[in-house]
């Protein structure tokens, strides 16, 4: 058992924490404010090589392994990057570009990933629907085949990205008696006929990003299409959704760590009763809860990436587990930071507010603390640990 | 990084594992903690018990080799402790407090104490504790002051494991220096040289470990200060560190067998004709503790792998894998019962394991303390 990070991963996660504060954070304030996505902040992620970390050098990337793509997402976060920005990177980068990674064929790969490297083109991913969330066998878009054509049918989701990308994975039912191997998984370009973005979703929190239903209304796309083979997308799917249980859960980590910070110093500015508030045992407490938060978190996530840098596939138990703390913890995290800083933690003009507001989101995206206790209870029924 | 521990390392914890589950073990440890045993069976078999302990090499697990210990470093060690304190918390915390004055001998002893004390206690056939801090304070328990024949030591300290059924304790001790100051000192005071007043208490948990209050009124000999050139300080700031860990581990094993428990019953018992466990409201809860334990123990390694690699951040890691693990074995008890319904309120061996929880909040460094320096660590750093 070893814990150290290579010296090359501590100096990239510097250099990302260094060159966020300067060059992406000053963004976030004003991007989460008007609920907008910040294209200059997302063109100096896809600079500095941010948005294909892992990718191989043959299709943009930078051929980091998993941990420090995650390490950079958890730099970003602390350097005080949105959530909204971040939510948008993971979308882009692990759920549309790992997912056309690892289950594209050559051409998908040389089409999309590099474009997706650079951010010159912004990718997502359709699996949510209206009716289908955290349970996404039951989804309900269908794929018929035509020819050497499908037609796509249905509604997509709560979809990040959605409004912005000029491609999207999509999944979609092509046999709805095979059950969960009757899914299966496009790959559907911006601009193709019938496919569109639905109004953008204004949102408690992740404001920057931008979230909307997507509507496939007859969409033909050619067998080319097909990300795998015909019936692979539930599993392609749960490939992804590895990605929502680690590398996603890493800037919040980030960004809690960074709570943690700005509340230390405000407990130290900040005097009541003639004396810094940090001399109160309750203020200690609230910080000392947040510390054993953002330690115990990020373990849980890079445990997770160690695992998959060892090519061994997701072990869903710890993945569940990350998600729940991350998400369920987090939020009382967040909200001792709030605590902290009183009244002026419920105002825009401190970040705690926008990390509070972003952390919520947690508990809720790619699967509720709610389905992850479903999962942690369901292995340890069938003793699979 | 690797979050794995080798197959060799936990090869010998299975073994150690099914050691502790053997039939006559098991059956002693029961007794050990039962509700009504009288103290002198509850003495012999401690002393059985921590035999075999040391026979298993876990009484000198973070001893070095080369004083007749196992040599493991702090990460290593951590598995045993679950395992022991899943299997018997009580005996636990006896063996833990015995280790303990092992591992302060073996960094501080002279030579010829550790050629009277040592060997015994990693036997198992001497049985020890620590006697480290006042009741009410985290002072050290006692006053030494020069005598004609050697040292007069007085003080009060609790809580004290083991506390009647000692051979050895370590005291610490503000001891007179050459002028009028005070310097904190360790002193070996055995059992022949009537250390002082034990008082037993009755207590909820831990029932076998003889928890009490030591009053501290000895003459000592000159040659019974253990630390003629140790940085007493130092040594005593690392001995809490690894007590830490410890007891977080001592939580983590505790937590383990309440979900191991918990999901057996849910399993079992049937409510409208189905499985209890088949209920969110019961699962759910189930789902929390193991969460909740596995996390704890990424805390608890990591912390313990600093710890052991001199990391400058492994005192706060310390500090925030014992808070944690010791409120999640709080956490896990209180689901446990709960998940009982008013099976959780009988005396058995759940409910039991549920009162033995309690203490890893209050163990070494209780919760409250832990808080405060974590964030005098947190505010030092910004």
């Amino acid at each position: 058992m070893d814990f150290a990070f290579t010296e090359e991963q501590r100096i990239f996660r510097r250099s990302v924490y260094d060159w966020a504060v300067k060059n992406v954070a000053p963004y976030a304030d004003e991007a989460d404010a008007r609920g907008e996505f910040s294209f200059e902040a997302w063109k100096r992620l896809g600079e500095f090589g941010l948005l294909g970390l892992h990718y191989p050098s043959e299709y943009g990337g930078q051929d980091a392994d998993v941990l420090t793509a995650i390490l950079a997402s958890e730099a970003l976060g602390e350097a005080g990057v949105d959530g909204g920005l971040m939510l948008a990177l993971g979308a882009h980068t692990f759920l549309c570009g790992d997912t056309i990674l690892k289950n594209g064929n050559e051409e998908q790969k040389r089409r999309y990933l590099p474009r997706l490297a650079t951010g010159e083109w912004i990718g997502c991913m359709g699996l949510t629907e209206p009716n289908a969330g955290s349970d996404a066998a039951s989804i309900a878009t269908t794929a018929v085949r035509k020819g050497e054509h499908f037609v796509l049918n249905g509604t997509k989701m709560f979809i990040t990205n959605g409004p912005l990308a000029q491609v999207a994975v999509i999944f979609a039912i092509t046999d709805k008696s095979a059950g969960h191997f009757g899914i299966s998984a496009f790959v559907v370009e911006a601009g193709t006929p019938g496919f569109s973005a639905g109004k953008k979703l204004d949102k408690l929190g992740v404001r920057s990003s931008a979230t909307s239903e997507l509507i496939l209304d007859d969409v033909l796309v050619p067998e080319s299409a097909l990300l795998g083979q015909e019936g692979e997308g539930f599993l392609i799917a749960l490939g992804a959704l590895e990605w929502d249980r680690s590398a996603l859960l890493a800037p919040l980590v980030g960004s809690l760590q960074k709570a943690l910070t700005d509340s230390a110093r405000y407990a130290l500015d900040r005097r009541q009763f003639g004396r810094p508030i940090a001399e109160f045992q309750a203020v200690q407490a609230k910080l000392a809860t947040l510390k054993v938060f953002v330690e115990a978190a990020r373990l849980l996530v890079y445990r997770i990436a160690w695992s998959k840098d060892q090519g061994r596939p997701l072990n869903h138990l710890e993945a569940a587990i990350a998600k729940l703390f991350v998400g369920d913890w987090g939020v009382q995290a967040a909200s001792e930071a709030v605590q902290i800083h009183g009244g002026y933690g419920y105002i825009h003009d401190f970040p705690v507010e926008r990390v509070f507001r972003d952390t919520k989101l947690g508990q809720i995206g790619g699967g509720t603390s709610e389905v992850q206790r479903m999962i942690i209870s369901r292995m340890l029924k069938e003793g699979l640990r | 990084m690797n979050f794995e521990y080798s197959s060799e390392e936990s090869a010998r914890v299975e073994a150690f594992r099914s050691a502790l589950a053997g039939d006559e073990i098991a059956s002693k440890g029961e007794a050990l903690q039962g509700e009504d045993a009288a103290p002198e069976v509850r003495n012999r078999l401690r002393r059985e018990l921590m035999a075999f302990l040391g026979e298993r090499g876990y009484l000198g697990l973070e001893v070095p080799k080369a004083e007749g210990g196992q040599g493991l470093p702090a990460l290593a060690a951590l598995p045993w402790h679950e395992a022991l304190a899943g299997a018997d918390p009580s005996l636990f915390a006896v063996a833990e407090a015995s280790s303990t004055v092992a591992w302060l001998l073996a960094r501080a002893g002279s030579p010829e104490q550790k050629a009277r004390f040592l060997q015994g206690l990693l036997a198992g056939t001497t049985l020890a504790s620590p006697v480290l801090s006042s009741p009410l304070a985290r002072d050290p328990a006692g006053v030494a002051l020069p005598a004609p024949s050697g040292w007069t030591l007085s003080g009060v300290a609790a809580p004290v494991v083991n506390v009647a059924d000692v051979d050895l304790y370590v005291v610490s001790a503000l001891a007179r220096g050459d002028g009028d100051e005070r310097v904190p000192a360790l002193f070996l005071v055995s059992r022949d040289t009537q250390p002082g007043e034990a008082e037993a208490w009755q207590t909820p948990g831990l029932k076998g470990a003889g928890l009490g209050r030591l009053g501290l009124g000895a003459a000592l000999p000159p040659d019974a200060r253990l630390d003629g050139s140790a940085d007493v300080p130092a040594l005593l700031r690392r001995t809490t560190e690894v007590r830490c860990l410890r007891w977080a581990a001592f939580a983590l094993g505790v937590s383990r067998e309440l979900v191991e428990r918990s999901l057996t019953y849910a399993n079992e018992v049937q409510v409208d004709g189905r499985a209890l466990f088949k209920n969110q409201e019961y699962s759910f809860k189930i789902a929390e503790m193991y969460a909740l334990t596995d996390t704890g123990e990424q805390l608890c390694r990591h912390a313990a792998w600093q710890h052991d690699t001199g990391d400058a951040r492994a005192a706060t890691t310390v500090r925030a894998a014992k808070l944690f693990c010791g409120e999640t074995a709080s956490r896990s008890a209180h689901l446990a019962a709960q998940i009982r319904g008013a099976h959780g309120y009988r005396i058995d061996p759940v409910q039991r394991l549920c009162r033995d929880a309690r203490f890893a909040e209050l163990a070494v460094v209780s919760s409250e303390v832990l808080r405060g320096e974590i964030a005098a660590d947190v505010l030092k750093g910004v």
